[in-house]
């Protein structure tokens, strides 16, 4: 969990460590995997969740899902995806009708269909209510019963139930 | 590779189904240029043949750059390029998946409306087989060329005009070749053969501009 004050870096931080960002000074280095990558060269995928959310407006639900899983729209996965974002009953909907937290609720149901064992969110509870942090909290417990691994940015309070480690970023200002 | 490239065909040609018509502004701007240079060379039907090739591909190399500043820059603006780039998947695929989709549904109108509009002009029926393989041959580097201005300026608002700017002088070969093409009369003419070069050339500079432009604008 990554935590700091507006402008701090998280966001940079994150989009260096997704391969997003690659114009920075310093070094990179992590094992993941058993496959190491350095200086932000990825050798795999990672579910990502940004600021944006990846989702085509004009798209339906399943749509934008099928797309992104490369699935058929009536592949059980994604319906399961949607049911387990509280999201099967707008299944048809097209995104630009949903409500901000409920783009944000597709946005989780694309990274549960990215099955990689990587995540890394930037502010995942944007514009969700309490029950919606909830939910964040139950997909990181499944993610990381699943042996999967989440780097995650957030001002509010999410509180994960699997070990967590937390670095808070110091904001720099020149003298 | 192929699996990412039918996605990515499939998805923006799904698009543009829904995008109000937007895919047509190419297709209408072409017809309306052809209407009005009808009436402004008048009815010397002898003189309108001799220019009408020039003038279809002219009319055609204007429309393929219209509606092209959105090709990139709705990826960037709503986080889809972001997410294909994490996905761990090829950008180079992206990017020619993006410009194929654009040629099937904004080049593909223009270039069936191409013969009745080099016919209305005065030409010759019997030379639009080979204005439509000349167009064939040289519009993947019309779009090509195109793409790669809009990625340059994917990251800008209102970026058309400078798209035009960009990707103009870069269009004066395929527009010389083609319209040479078409006046040779025939599909083995030199012109015919420069004008493949260069859309060869464009499949291989086009995409990795575009590809390096579009991971700029994402750092």
């Amino acid at each position: 969990m990554v935590r700091g004050a507006n402008g701090s870096g998280k966001t940079s931080l994150l989009r260096i460590i997704a391969g997003l960002n690659t114009s920075y000074s310093g070094q990179l280095q992590h094992r993941y995997n058993n496959k190491r990558w350095l200086n932000g060269a990825t050798s795999g995928s990672i579910g990502w969740l940004g600021h944006k959310s990846g989702l085509k407006q004009d798209l339906s639900a399943t749509q934008n899902l099928a797309f992104w899983s490369n699935k058929a729209e009536q592949h059980p996965e994604i319906s399961q995806a949607l049911q387990k974002v509280g999201l099967l009953n707008m299944q048809q909907r097209p995104v630009h009708t949903m409500s901000a937290g409920q783009k944000q609720r597709l946005a989780l149901a694309r990274l549960l269909l990215s099955n990689s064992p990587l995540w890394i969110l930037d502010e995942p509870s944007a514009n969700l209510d309490s029950d919606g942090r909830k939910l964040i909290e139950a997909l990181l417990q499944q993610h990381s019963q699943q042996g999967g691994i989440a780097i995650i940015a957030s001002h509010d309070n999410i509180n994960p139930t699997a070990p967590t480690s937390y670095i808070k970023l110091e904001q720099v200002t020149a003298a | 590779m192929m699996s990412q490239l039918k996605l990515i065909i499939f998805r923006d040609l799904l698009l543009a189904t829904r995008s109000g018509g937007n895919w047509a502004q190419g297709s209408i701007f072409f017809i309306l240029f052809i209407m009005l240079a009808a009436f402004a060379l008048g009815p010397d039907q002898a003189e309108r043949g001799f220019i009408a090739p020039a003038l279809v591909w002219l009319a055609v190399t204007f429309a393929s750059q219209l509606s092209l500043s959105q090709l990139f820059s709705e990826d960037l603006n709503d986080g889809s390029l972001e997410c294909w780039i994490t996905d761990n998947r090829s950008l180079s695929i992206y990017v020619i998946g993006k410009v194929f989709s654009h040629w099937i549904s904004n080049f593909a109108p223009i270039l069936l409306l191409s013969p009745f509009a080099a016919v209305m002009l005065g030409a010759d029926i019997s030379s639009a087989p080979i204005l439509i393989v000349s167009l064939l041959v040289g519009g993947p580097a019309m779009v090509l060329i195109g793409g790669m201005a809009s990625a340059l300026t994917a990251n800008l608002r209102g970026a058309g005009l400078l798209i035009v700017l960009i990707s103009g002088p870069l269009l004066a070969s395929p527009l010389i070749f083609g319209v040479g093409a078409v006046q040779a009369g025939t599909i083995n003419s030199v012109a015919m053969k420069l004008l493949g070069a260069i859309s060869l050339f464009s499949l291989v500079l086009g995409p990795l501009i575009s590809r390096l432009a579009l991971k700029i604008h994402l750092e």
